[in-house]
């Protein structure tokens, strides 16, 4: 690899590291704020591409909090729109059941609306709540990546799955 | 009949409760180009960017310091207004006022008469006078701090565009320039100000803020903003959409520093967050995400660009 001009193989590698580890946590992070797939893709190479520009400075222990850090200015800078709209995809079921055809059609009425109301959870719950359930981190490494407490993350969890809780007793 | 259809609704939410938390599971974002793609790409951008000027690299070396300054008059004038304010303080003083201010850096809890806890942020001050406290709890306050009212009468604080009335409760006031922010955390204030035409209570968990605009000024009532409102006193620093010129200011207030950002439009709008402690992680929070260099230049003084 000589013809990296200004940097070490060292160098790339690990970056490399910091890449796989984030990725996709931050893909999706920007996907939860947007609902947008497209954006998602490009924003987040635009926010590895400003950490490798400053490889020599960056701290570890403030390496998390950046990378969320960028990618929520990138996203205001990007993107003004109110309404969210979800197309989460459904991970496939390997229980290899078929369903009867209308309960098939019930299933997905009820994933329409229940895409619609993550939509419609406050911007701050939703993100933490997607964090959670869907990339799967735990409290702490949220707590961590936003700058809030534990307790911050608690709070918005709880406000998230109330407001669930009353549009499904609501509506069905 | 009436019991047993209640019963089937209430049955009904919790088979909806768990069939949401299957499907919960289930979900992930759906798929773009791949991380796979997306590494290759980035390869191709580094390799681009190598090839062209270098942008991150020599920091130091190449940097050329700012010409000398006439430190002389400076510190002349520095003099005389250290003078001023020193027979200003002593002139308060025989009158029976009572003033506490801050330096850069620093944080100072005050206890007034009334046991009511103040705590005044970096670069603001505080007065009241100690004669007849007793039947006006009156302060006066530029900068910024966080008040925990002691029930009893009427409790103002005064600030240079406005009022705070409160009752017993606890609230936080920012009061810099022609701006100005007031969250109440609890109890209820009453927040009055002639310049921004304006007579509003606040219950608790909510606040109200004057900014400047281009236009002129505006006023908006926001909602707690989860527990991150009053992050200040523990040295977390918070913005959503804040000019980078607020911003900055605050770096300075806390490092004790001089930023010179003279060549950036500081206009910009910044979220994030940033804490006392070490002034190169604060500054990376700021400047890397939007995307400004920055360099020390002396001291206490640094250079964004």
């Amino acid at each position: 690899m000589e013809r990296f001009s200004d940097h070490t193989d060292h160098d790339i590698e690990s970056f490399k590291e910091i890449f796989d580890a984030y990725y996709e946590n931050i893909r999706g992070f920007i996907y939860f704020k947007t609902g947008d797939t497209a954006l998602a893709d490009d924003l987040v190479q635009d926010v590895f591409l400003r950490i490798w520009d400053k490889r020599r400075t960056i701290r570890k222990e403030t390496l998390r909090p950046l990378l969320y850090t960028i990618a929520g200015n990138l996203v205001k800078n990007h993107f003004s729109r109110k309404k969210v709209e979800y197309s989460f995809s459904r991970k496939s079921d390997s229980s290899g059941r078929s369903e009867p055809a209308d309960f098939e059609m019930e299933t997905r009425e009820f994933e329409r609306l229940l895409q619609e109301t993550l939509a419609g959870i406050p911007e701050k719950s939703r993100i933490v709540f997607l964090m959670n359930r869907i990339e799967k981190l735990t409290y702490g490494e949220i707590a961590e990546s936003l700058g809030l407490s534990v307790k911050a993350v608690e709070k918005r969890m709880k406000t998230a799955l109330e407001y669930i809780r009353k549009r499904i007793a609501h509506k069905f | 009949m009436e019991d047993k259809s209640r019963f089937s609704k209430v049955n009904e939410a919790g088979r909806q409760e768990e069939k949401f938390g299957e499907f919960m599971s289930s979900l992930s974002v759906p798929a773009g180009k791949g991380r796979d793609a997306a590494w290759k790409e980035i390869l191709q951008a580094i390799d681009e960017r190598g090839k062209g000027k270098k942008i991150s690299e020599p920091r130091l070396p190449g940097y050329r310091a700012t010409p000398a300054r006439p430190y002389i008059r400076y510190a002349a004038i520095a003099a005389s207004l250290l003078f001023v304010a020193f027979l200003a303080v002593t002139l308060a003083r025989f009158a029976g006022e009572e003033i506490f201010e801050t330096a850069r850096g620093e944080f100072l809890t005050i206890i007034l008469p009334d046991h009511t806890e103040v705590i005044l942020n970096s670069e603001s001050r505080i007065s009241y006078r100690r004669t007849g406290w007793k039947n006006r709890r009156l302060v006066s306050l530029s900068g910024e701090a966080y008040f925990n009212v002691v029930e009893g009468s009427g409790f103002s604080v005064v600030f240079q565009y406005g009022t705070v009335t409160v009752v017993g409760t606890s609230f936080n006031l920012y009061a810099r320039d022609s701006d100005f922010e007031v969250y109440c955390r609890s109890g209820s204030i009453l927040v009055e100000s002639e310049a921004a035409q304006l007579s509003e209570k606040l219950g608790s968990g909510e606040g109200l803020k004057r900014e400047t605009t281009e236009e002129g000024y505006r006023v908006t009532r926001f909602g707690m903003p989860e527990d991150k409102e009053i992050a200040w006193i523990k040295g977390e620093f918070y913005y959503e959409n804040a000019p980078l010129a607020n911003v900055f200011r605050e770096i300075e207030r806390q490092f004790d520093i001089n930023i010179d950002a003279s060549g950036v439009d500081l206009n910009r709008r910044y979220s994030g967050i940033f804490r006392r402690g070490n002034l190169e992680e604060a500054l990376d929070m700021v400047c890397i995400p939007m995307n400004l260099d920055y360099i020390r230049t002396g001291e206490r003084e640094i250079t964004v660009k």
